[in-house]
């Protein structure tokens, strides 16, 4: 297991770098900050060169590179071009509702996909898993923006039950967790009962069967716990990109995370904190995908990493 | 129907996970007190620090807790406000009086201190305010409520830009330092900062010893939602008071749901912007062409609902030099425009781009789509872009767009400086429309101190860049939409400021 975890932060380290890099240059080539600033001022040509000055913009790209990686390794990781304050902290100041909102989304997800999923593989003709099913279905096209609209006019302003937006107690965290909960859930409930259906037939799962154990017994304990491991995974994915791609839905929301500070930071072009945003979540994405690994080796003990 | 097996021991728990935040909301979410009222922005604000962040958003905050040297009112006329007074005590000398008596929230005086403090904060600012004060050389403070401004060279402007220059207290920023300040401000304004909730609210509460008694609303608390249909929801709810950035839209749902709209013509001017330097446009009777093939009022009509006002010049009411009928607007006329085009040797039509910075402008899209589509009727075949705003501004920063794109303009001062500046000048930071002409006569109103002289300046300079140089094609100023509950009696002002200070609840 030590290894393997060494073998793993080295990767991850490899992967932060890359990812950093390429958003780097990719930033680099999209626009630039000083546009955006003048654009809504104004300045004397001097005064521009100035401020490219002060902000660090007039060096070449390859010294800007080197200063970002040079301040990144001692966790500092540059001033917010617009926020005028260092970058990582305004990041991680928005971690506590993009914890929350993933969290809630994810169990939303879970708590119907899985069971729909089971009852889909074991029931497969009845009136319940053909609508678990369809709702599914449903989940995975319908687009996220008009899902969320379509719940806040509904829930929100006709019947007056949630919150339309904001941060501001427990109920205002439903219809964001809904909508941001039904793409994972039609995944995780379709992955679920394709897995269950490949175990179901499993000779291990025919003998619990014919060795008289109860049916929850047999599903549970021997089919589920072989399924799981795509389940897992898939659930370890969507959390993942949940916790740095929940944009559309933190916007219409107006839910206070990572996603939507990170897409105002794209259109001022804020270099610094995009890359801080994208440092922030790439680790984020690495330990939900340790912590996936690592469930592997409980659920199925022939999985060793040495 | 009997729920068994999985669903049997699943639904009861995720029953119970989805209602309890519901009930332990409604047994302990907190009640607003009556006399409070919420209004819904919608831009992220960054800092509260006016140096830094400079956004209409912010704006609304900022002023409830720090005041400007001079203000202006409804109609744009500078009134007196933190200064009493000022006058010109030779060409680069501005002598400003300032009030007395006054105390900043943490009950430091306001002095002359504080106006060089202001003029310090915003020249160190790395942000969209930094370049505004830069033609001020010096703040002498003369004696502690007499402060003298030293500029550079003459600038009978700077009354003007007193409406920007926020008193700043000195002992607090200087212990706190910029970027705390920026979180935590302190001023003379009519509420005091209570408390920001990063990315949820900020909380404001009238000072019961501000000059002009307490304001009537007793405590403000501010929230953001970058959505439009976002924000009309908290209105319809009743979670919002007021909204700002309604689309033309959605008003039906406003007041649908027993609130109101206010409206105020906005300072915001949308214009068409030549590149004089575009090999086919560099001809001004294309430009001018252009000009007549162009019906803003269809425009107005169809894509606005008629919730836009035509505009032809450039200098406005209560600007120094403005006259009503200086320059004559070109109307739509496409027999003028095909006769300007024969003229110009391209009785055909021809080519051109239009380049658009979309989401900055209410309905940008489909303004320039309507351009396009009238310039067509003509023979013109202009070539649409539609671009991300910062890759847009990246583009047009280099200098080099060609054709034409579209913009607005609002100026900040109210003086016609601010437009030449900003626009019509070899060192503007929009160098589409510069002529060595233009910039004489630019450099000439700049520093030209006696009134009258400059009065004729400006009208000039309209004539040239309207007439004479067709710059632009000026189409109208937008109308900025508000939301309202009906329980507040508040009114818009045109320069996209909110300010609450004389609003009241109740009928």
């Amino acid at each position: 297991m030590r290894t393997f975890l060494l073998r793993r932060l080295v990767f991850s380290a490899f992967a932060i770098w890359a990812v950093a890099t390429i958003v780097f240059g990719l930033l680099q080539l999209s626009g630039d900050p000083v546009a955006v600033i003048m654009a809504g001022s104004f300045g004397t040509p001097e005064y521009v060169a100035k401020l490219r000055r002060e902000l660090g913009l007039d060096l070449p790209i390859h010294e800007q590179y080197l200063r970002f990686l040079a301040g990144a390794l001692h966790g500092d990781l540059g001033r917010s071009l617009r926020w005028n304050q260092p970058a990582l902290p305004l990041v991680i100041e928005r971690l506590p509702a993009t914890f929350q909102l993933a969290l809630a989304a994810t169990l939303f997800a879970v708590a119907l996909a899985v069971p729909a999923g089971i009852l889909s593989a074991t029931r497969p003709r009845s009136l319940a898993s053909r609508s678990a099913m369809l709702l599914a279905f449903a989940g995975q096209c319908i687009p996220l923006f008009w899902l969320g609209i379509m719940l806040v006019l509904l829930l929100s302003v006709n019947l007056r039950l949630l919150p339309p937006g904001g941060r501001d107690g427990l109920d205002s965290l439903i219809l964001p967790a809904i909508t941001l909960g039904m793409y994972p859930m039609a995944r995780i409930a379709r992955l679920t009962r394709s897995s269950m259906l490949d175990v179901m037939t499993e000779p291990y799962v025919v003998t619990a069967r014919s060795k008289g154990l109860r049916e929850g017994i047999v599903l549970y304990r021997h089919a589920l716990k072989n399924a799981a491991i795509p389940i897992v995974t898939i659930i370890g994915l969507q959390l993942g990109s949940m916790l740095g791609g929940a944009v559309i839905t933190e916007t219409i929301f107006a839910w206070p995370g990572v996603g939507s500070l990170t897409i105002q930071a794209i259109y001022n072009r804020d270099l610094p904190l995009v890359q801080a945003a994208v440092v922030v979540v790439s680790v984020l994405f690495i330990v939900v995908n340790l912590a996936v690994d690592v469930t592997y080796a409980y659920l199925d003990p022939k999985i060793r990493y040495d | 129907m009997r729920i068994q097996g999985v669903w049997a021991r699943v639904l009861p728990v995720v029953l119970a996970l989805l209602l309890t935040p519901l009930v332990i909301s409604e047994v302990f979410g907190q009640r607003v007190p009556s006399r409070s009222i919420t209004v819904v922005v919608s831009a992220t604000i960054t800092s509260l620090d006016p140096s830094v962040e400079t956004h209409r958003s912010s704006g609304a905050i900022q002023n409830t807790i720090m005041e400007t040297l001079a203000v202006y009112d409804a109609s744009n006329v500078l009134q007196p406000l933190l200064a009493e007074k000022w006058r010109s005590t030779d060409p680069n000398t501005w002598r400003l009086t300032l009030k007395r008596g006054l105390k900043f929230h943490n009950g430091e005086d306001f002095t002359a201190e504080s106006v060089k403090m202001a003029v310090d904060v915003f020249n160190a600012s790395k942000g969209f305010a930094g370049s505004w004060f830069q033609f001020i050389k010096e703040v002498k403070p003369v004696d502690s409520h007499t402060v003298d401004i030293v500029t550079k060279s003459p600038t009978p402007i700077l009354p003007q830009t007193l409406a920007f220059l926020y008193a700043f207290p000195p002992k607090y920023f200087k212990e706190v330092g910029a970027d705390a300040f920026g979180q935590k401000p302190v001023g003379t304004g009519p509420y005091k900062f209570v408390e920001w909730a990063k990315g949820e609210y900020i909380k404001v509460k009238a000072d019961p010893a501000y000059r002009g008694g307490a304001p009537k609303i007793e405590e403000i608390t501010f929230r953001t939602a970058p959505e439009a249909s976002t924000r009309v929801a908290m209105l319809e709810t009743g979670r919002a008071d007021i909204i700002m950035n309604v689309p033309p839209q959605m008003i039906e749902r406003v007041e649908k749901a027993g609130a109101r709209v206010e409206t105020a013509q906005s300072n915001r001017r949308v214009f068409v912007e030549f590149n004089r330097f575009d090999p086919i446009l560099k001809d001004v009777r294309l430009r001018k062409a252009l000009n007549y093939a162009t019906d803003v009022e269809a425009i107005i009509k169809s894509i606005f609902a008629g919730r836009a006002y035509r505009a032809t010049d450039i200098l406005r009411p209560a600007m120094p030099g403005y006259s009503k009928g200086n320059v004559q607007g070109y109307g739509y006329d496409p027999a003028k425009a095909r006769e300007l085009m024969k003229q110009a040797g391209r009785p055909n039509g021809f080519e051109t781009d239009l380049y658009v910075g979309v989401g900055r402008l209410t309905l940008d899209k489909e303004l320039a789509e309507a351009l396009v589509g009238q310039w067509e009727k003509v023979g013109i075949k202009a070539r649409l872009h539609p671009m991300e705003w910062a890759a847009f501004t990246t583009e047009a920063f280099r200098g080099q767009m060609p054709g034409m794109h579209i913009l607005s303009h609002a100026p900040l001062w109210w003086d016609a400086d601010f437009t030449w500046q900003n626009h019509f000048w070899s060192r503007a930071t929009w160098k589409y429309a510069h002529t060595p002409k233009g910039d004489q006569m630019f450099e000439a109103q700049r520093t030209e101190m006696d009134p009258k002289r400059r009065e004729a300046l400006q009208q000039a300079l309209e004539k040239y860049w309207v007439e004479e140089e067709c710059a632009w094609i000026i189409l109208y100023d937008q109308q900025d939409i508000y939301g309202v509950s009906k329980r507040i009696q508040w009114k818009a002002r045109p320069d996209e400021l909110m300010k609450f200070d004389e609003a009241t609840l109740g009928n």
